[in-house]
């Protein structure tokens, strides 16, 4: 557990530093707010409708194959880590073979997205 | 001080989930759930569990929730109505959980289940890998399946959405696939 | 840190001080060093870039300031954006447009923790490391998504939703690609991945023919990872004015500047370390009495470099070319990587 108490100093130590920045900048910066200064910079030209985007279907796409991706690297990475030791224990091979039918399924998912079109970015 | 880490970040993870649901606008919400499970990944660290810990950032709080994300701005930015919830839901979600936790205080009150201690050693990458791939093999390899499964229904699902956007504007709901994910990872 | 701890066990002033009293300083010291070498080294690398883009198109970038070839431009800017105006856009959303810089800082910044600057400059030694050098970049995602969203100016949401989907995919080449270092080893620990490479330049796991691969595919994906050219999408001046951090001015803009050059620095230390052989000169005479950390520093300087120089160099891609590669080349390639390497370790042990 103490391995991680560094990481908390850190984090401290790196909200501490940017707040510290962002009030100084607050206080030494000016502030001439004027109407036609605050609204969005879209090239110049005045806004035109709302920010209640339409987004292309593939980035929900691309997100839900992320998480069933992450999730299968999840699996992949305590294996990963003994497999040194699996193999010195003389059970690599049944290891391997218990892990090639885990990997062969997410590669039947990935033909079949494939197939489908589901990685096709029109 | 295991201890003090513990009420610290308990209490942070506590505060974290209300702000979570009393939050109007659903990004803010996400954002507060999201430091929320920081600080039970920071739990998990503090009881040595360390690839669960690193795997809630990673899992929870990147890949899930980057997905909820998404949905939510695929919802767009209508401007949700300020109404008061249901007092009849409110009163089911507060005895519900009052329920629940009264539940667990009894079970860790009465003693009847004794945990036991772990070692050191218990929550390293090593031990859980090896835990997996022999006792739970089974489950090991259905879980490839389920995920799979999970695939299939990710192409299906936006097959459809495809062909609905067209004529529309994209319907994000299909909340049966990231359910189905999230079992998985509770697994 | 344990270099802290011994210096400070050692000096006069620390005598007699509690066992955690000393740990707890040398943490504090640690993190200022990382800290002062963040922002240090961040202000450099802006300056090498102008440099570097400077003479790549046959001009020679900054030269007044600090007489010398213009060293001093990245602090003379630095104090710019602190006295410059902090603009809230009118209808940006208060808590996430506040939030978005910190996140973005915090998360490239806390990867620093765990790189190995030498065997006793460590942060945190974790068994976890590499993981959780990734971990911490989904935290850059999130401050990139609150940028976008909390903005509200179409152009920042655009180059938002580009990056983050353009991180989270080449997420997965990225960590598929370490495994088979990873199996080879048996550890995630960066400090025990580099500490494998001791020896002859060819003990190296850059100059294995897998793990080879594994670097290149590597070292792709880490470019669209920290959004740099070819893959700066998010950002396309060109079409989206500055992408998600369109509507950031003064000090919260230069938190996203300074968290993208450290993440430059973080994917290029990873790669250091688990390919480029760590601390290790390649020369075991040599080692002896060079500092580990300079050689550390040395070699992940030049992939930053080599960062620059491509982004000056190539062209960008299309969303559609950038998907294609990540889901059609790079995810397959390091699948077959990973499952070459078992088959082949599991047979010849």
């Amino acid at each position: 557990m103490n391995a991680y108490v560094p990481i908390l100093v850190v984090m401290t130590i790196a909200v501490v530093f940017s707040l510290l920045f962002l009030v100084l900048s607050k206080l030494l910066g000016p502030s001439r707010p004027d109407p036609e200064k605050l609204t969005a910079y879209e090239c110049g030209v005045p806004t035109r409708g709302s920010t209640n985007l339409r987004f292309y279907v593939r980035f929900y796409v691309v997100a839900l194959l992320f998480l069933l991706f992450d999730l299968e690297a999840a699996f992949l990475i305590p294996w990963a880590v003994s497999f040194r030791s699996f193999v010195a224990d003389g059970v690599g091979y049944s290891m391997f073979a218990a892990m090639t039918v885990f990997f062969g399924l997410l590669v039947v998912g990935l033909v079949y997205e494939w197939r489908k079109g589901a990685l096709e970015w029109e | 001080m295991q201890g003090l880490f513990f009420y610290l970040f308990g209490t942070v993870a506590v505060i974290s989930a209300l702000l979570t649901i009393t939050r109007r606008d659903p990004v803010t919400s996400a954002f507060w759930l999201i430091f929320c499970f920081l600080n039970v990944a920071a739990l998990f660290a503090t009881l040595s569990a360390h690839l669960i810990a690193v795997l809630q950032i990673l899992i929870y709080a990147g890949a899930i929730m980057v997905f909820f994300l998404f949905v939510t701005m695929f919802l767009g930015k209508e401007k949700r109505s300020a109404e008061r919830p249901n007092p009849v839901v409110f009163g089911v979600g507060v005895l519900t959980v009052g329920a629940i936790a009264g539940g667990l205080m009894r079970l860790v009150r009465s003693g009847s289940h004794d945990f036991g201690e772990v070692g050191p050693e218990h929550g390293t990458i090593e031990a859980v890998s090896r835990l997996l791939l022999s006792n739970y093999l089974f489950a090991f390899e259905l879980t490839g399946l389920l995920l799979t499964v999970a695939m299939v229904g990710a192409v299906l699902l936006a097959r459809r959405e495809a062909k609905g956007a067209r004529a529309t504007r994209t319907p994000a709901g299909a909340p049966s696939g990231p359910a189905g994910v999230e079992e998985v990872a509770d697994a | 840190m344990e270099a802290f701890q011994q210096m400070l066990s050692q000096a006069g002033w620390a005598q007699g001080m509690q066992p955690w009293a000393l740990s707890g300083l040398a943490m504090l010291f640690a993190g200022g060093t990382i800290l002062g070498g963040v922002a240090v080294g961040a202000m450099f690398f802006i300056w090498t870039e102008r440099k570097v883009a400077g003479y790549i198109q046959s001009r020679y970038g900054p030269m007044y300031v600090g007489h010398f070839h213009g060293v001093l431009q990245s602090i003379a800017d630095g104090v710019k954006l602190l006295l410059k105006e902090d603009i809230w856009p009118t209808d940006a959303d208060k808590f996430l447009f506040r939030i978005a810089p910190l996140l973005v800082f915090t998360g490239a910044f806390l990867s620093f923790v765990v790189l190995p600057f030498g065997p006793d400059f460590v942060g945190a030694s974790l068994d976890i490391g590499l993981f959780y050098a990734f971990a911490t970049s989904s935290l850059v995602v999130m401050g990139v998504i609150a940028a976008g969203w909390g903005s509200n100016n179409k152009w920042s949401l655009y180059g938002a939703m580009r990056g983050a989907a353009q991180v989270i995919s080449y997420e997965i080449p990225l960590g598929l690609a370490v495994l088979p270092v990873v199996m080879s080893v048996g550890s995630l620990n960066l400090g025990t991945l580099a500490e494998a490479q001791r020896g002859w330049l060819w003990s190296w796991h850059l100059f294995n023919p897998i793990f080879f691969v594994s670097f290149v595919i590597y070292l792709i994906s880490s470019l669209a990872e920290v959004n740099r050219v070819p893959f700066d999408l998010p950002e396309t001046e060109s079409e989206l004015v500055s992408g998600y951090h369109t509507e950031y001015t003064g000090m919260k803009f230069a938190f996203f500047f300074l968290g993208e050059y450290a993440d430059m620095f973080v994917v290029s230390a990873i790669a250091v370390s688990v390919f480029l052989g760590g601390w290790y000169t390649g020369i075991p005479a040599v080692d002896a009495f060079v500092p580990a950390p300079l050689v550390f520093i040395l070699k992940s300087v030049f992939l930053v470099f080599v960062q620059i120089w491509l982004r000056w160099t190539l062209p960008r891609l299309r969303v559609d070319q950038l998907m294609y590669v990540c889901w059609k080349v790079f995810i397959p390639l390091s699948l077959a990587n990973l499952f070459i390497y078992g088959l082949i370790r599991s047979m010849v042990g």
